[in-house]
């Protein structure tokens, strides 16, 4: 076949033109760390690293809310377990005054005070903050879930964070209980129970009538608290799963992420000494091929 | 016999002139666009009589060497590449806008937008977190509403690079230009092969021309016996003998039917450059639009319905919700309203003027976090609370099936695979042009050393021939010397 000047520098001028192209590409790969610049680049891998990055970013909200659930319920717990104390030593209280038969007046007072005190301290349970919430007003705005006299400013939701996949918000956790289960509802609950106890008992004669009116009301109560105990010390049992699923997730989306978006060094390396050396190959020739014509042997 | 054989030598150097003028010629060329080599047709000249020589030798004709296949095969193959290229720099600029994946494209500000609501869902009430959610969803109302205007100017850009046909620098310009010389050429061709002159150096002008014009337009060709060009695009002629068409551009860019029509108004399907800029304008781009459209739509309008249907910190209620006090405002409105956003429709794109509402802007705390007051909550109009279950609601639109991640991942994903297609399409159409023109230059291209070899052997045989020359003058000389 008869091959012209201008075709021969043509084609040589091409296939330059796609070496370099390749090594541009490679050393784009190299500098920027990844095989993806543009979708086009591989458009399947493309689409899957951001469906990937959204759900490690998802996955990276949900494990922030374990971690603030976590340690919102460790002092929920321990606050509980002070508030069962605190309910059993008034219980205990109210069974000293109720079992030993009349009693000296001096006596009831003495367990009335020490009823008052019990109070205060609960009181002062009820309105324990995490990061300046009240753990116990469930999702009001209010900074206290009881005021002074023991009434209840909060609301009955129970504040909650969202764990994992499910229907509406996703996969949720409850906080805390609301004041009422764990405290008792309106008069009924227990600093109004306690106080008019030990009001009673500070008058000196309580009737035994008073007194296990009072033991009842305060059983309730504490039967209610304590399934509000355990409700939460399940949460934090579900928490400390969560958050080891969460871990592994989120490792093995980086981890198939980095697989499809990050060059392999030593792949993308070779590879690229491979086209540079077959680029100078290609030079070379044409070095050779271009000048040679039948004008230099005559 | 009179002049003893010096008029049979003087036709042999005048044959050997002509062949190095015309390797001389070829050689000049041998870089010129669309110059086909030349030869010399030598024909011997018959005795004169029954006895006696051969009287010499007859310069015939000085002709082009073209193949009519690989000519048609290169002319096609250019209209192939024209339009292979232009799609593939098209697509390039459209990826250009969607640099993904990135720490900065949309789908990693959704992201963002998500977290954030998941934040806030836990800390309703403060103001970092909600300012943090508003900031999010206005930076991605940017980049959609940025994202469209860079594709419509990109689309107008195109349609200016077309222009109107008239005479404005644009290729539709460029290519009434080209038409007017083919026709102007196949006048003085016609003209000069009549009367028998050499019209091989015009016929290289318009077989240039014509090249040129398959690239811009995707036209075919006829030729006929005078040398006389006929171009066609979809059986329409553009130029036929001395009459070129005039075409010009209707429609625009911006209603997508740009098209291009005949001074008679006949409307033609250009391929090429031209055609695949039109393609551009009137589908590729307007679907990329449409797209984002989605995108926006998805993300307005769920968001919208959620932020409609709650209550923020300070209990007000959504805009769907009865019961007094100030109701919300929307997030999202699109640009020429203070409060409503619009889906797209055919004539309205939505992604275009996307935004923020400003009274939210102006106060982030008006996002709805709580939920309405019902039968699973003890929310109550008016009342503030810290309840977050319409901000995790929010939130969880992250992994929805008809949320706008979903839809920008739909997106991105049929814009690599066209762009993929186009960059491998590109390299075929060059790969088969450049095949066509190797092809074509076999037969036509100047081949350095076989110009080399004709000049040594017209060189021989005018050396041989002046011998001749020199011969016949010494006969002569002692045939005088001896009368």
């Amino acid at each position: 076949m008869n091959i012209s000047n201008a075709a021969l520098i043509q084609t040589i001028t091409n296939q330059l033109a796609t070496q370099v192209s390749s090594i541009a590409q490679l050393q784009m790969q190299l500098s920027s760390g990844q095989t993806l610049n543009l979708p086009s680049d591989n458009p399947a891998a493309v689409t899957q690293v951001l469906a990937l990055s959204g759900q490690a970013k998802q996955l990276s909200s949900w494990q922030a809310n374990v971690e603030m659930a976590t340690s919102w319920l460790n002092t929920a717990n321990s606050t509980a377990n002070s508030v069962l104390q605190s309910m059993q030593s008034a219980r205990g209280l109210l069974l000293q005054a109720a079992n030993q038969g009349a009693q000296s007046p001096t006596t009831y007072q003495a367990i009335g005070s020490q009823l008052k005190g019990v109070v205060a301290n609960l009181l002062s349970l009820s309105n324990t903050q995490y990061q300046g919430r009240a753990i116990f007003a469930g999702t009001s705005a209010s900074p206290q879930a009881y005021d002074a006299s023991g009434n209840f400013l909060g609301d009955t939701n129970s504040p909650t964070v969202v764990i994992g996949p499910g229907s509406g918000g996703g996969q949720t956790v409850g906080l805390s209980v609301p004041g009422t289960v764990m405290f008792g509802v309106g008069a009924s609950n227990v600093f109004a129970t306690l106080s008019s106890a030990a009001t009673t008992l500070l008058s000196g004669a309580p009737t035994s009538a008073n007194i296990s009116t009072a033991l009842n009301a305060l059983d309730s109560v504490i039967s209610g608290a304590e399934q509000g105990a355990a409700s939460m010390g399940d949460a934090s049992q579900l928490l400390s799963s969560a958050s080891a699923s969460l871990t592994t997730q989120i490792s093995s989306i980086l981890s198939s992420q980095s697989n499809l978006e990050n060059v392999n060094i030593a792949t993308a390396t070779t590879q690229l000494s491979l086209e540079t050396t077959s680029y100078q190959a290609a030079l070379w020739a044409a070095s050779q091929a271009i000048p040679e014509t039948l004008v230099k042997f005559l | 016999m009179s002049d003893m054989g010096l008029s049979i030598a003087a036709s042999g150097l005048a044959a050997d002139t002509a062949a190095l003028d015309t390797a001389s010629n070829n050689l000049s060329n041998i870089n010129t666009l669309g110059y086909a080599a030349e030869k010399v047709n030598l024909s011997p000249e018959a005795a004169t009589g029954p006895l006696g020589a051969g009287q010499g030798v007859i310069v015939g004709s000085v002709s082009q060497l073209t193949d009519a296949v690989f000519s048609a095969a290169n002319v096609a193959a250019e209209g192939i590449q024209g339009a292979a290229t232009q799609t593939n720099h098209v697509l390039r600029s459209i990826e250009s806008i969607f640099p993904e994946p990135s720490s900065t494209g949309i789908a990693s500000q959704l992201s963002t937008l998500w977290s954030d609501l998941s934040a806030l869902a836990s800390n309703t009430n403060q103001a970092g977190s909600q300012q943090a959610v508003v900031g999010a969803a206005q930076s991605i109302a940017e980049s959609i509403s940025s994202s469209y205007t860079q594709l419509s100017q990109l689309s107008s850009s195109l349609q200016s690079q077309v222009g109107t046909g008239l005479n404005d620098g644009g290729t539709l310009a460029q290519a009434n230009g080209l038409l007017q010389q083919v026709a102007q050429l196949n006048t003085v061709i016609v003209a000069g092969s009549v009367s028998g002159q050499d019209v091989n150096a015009l016929s290289d002008k318009s077989a240039a021309a014509v090249n040129q014009l398959a690239g811009l337009l995707g036209v075919s060709t006829s030729r006929d016996a005078h040398g006389s060009v006929t171009v066609y695009l979809n059986g329409v002629q553009l130029v036929a003998g001395d009459v070129a068409q005039s075409l010009t551009t209707t429609g625009s860019a911006a209603t997508t039917n740009l098209g291009i029509v005949t001074a008679n108004g006949v409307a033609l399907d250009a391929q090429g450059s031209i055609g695949a800029t039109l393609t551009a304008v009137n589908t590729t781009i307007p679907t990329y639009e449409q797209h984002l459209n989605s995108v926006a739509d998805s993300l307005a309008t769920s968001l919208n319905a959620l932020q409609a249907n709650g209550m923020d910190a300070n209990g007000e209620p959504g805009s769907a919700i009865a019961g007094g006090g100030v109701s919300l405002p929307n997030i999202f409105v699109d640009g020429g309203s203070s409060n409503a956003y619009t889906t797209s429709t055919a004539s309205f794109d939505s992604a275009a003027t996307i935004r923020v509402s400003a009274a939210l802007l102006a106060t982030p705390a008006l996002i709805a976090t709580a939920s309405a007051p019902g039968p699973t909550n003890s929310n109550v109009i008016g009342t503030p609370t810290l309840d977050g279950t319409n901000a995790q609601a929010m939130a969880a639109l992250a992994s929805s099936p008809t949320g706008p991640d979903l839809n920008y991942q739909v997106m991105i994903g049929a814009l690599g695979s066209e762009a993929a297609n186009a960059s491998v399409a590109s390299a075929t159409a060059s790969n088969l042009a450049t095949t066509a023109a190797s092809n074509l230059s076999s037969i036509s291209g100047v081949n350095q050393n076989r110009e080399e070899m004709n000049i040594l052997a017209a060189q021989n045989a005018f050396q041989a021939t002046s011998k001749v020359v020199s011969a016949i003058t010494i006969s002569f000389q002692s045939l005088l010397a001896a009368v």
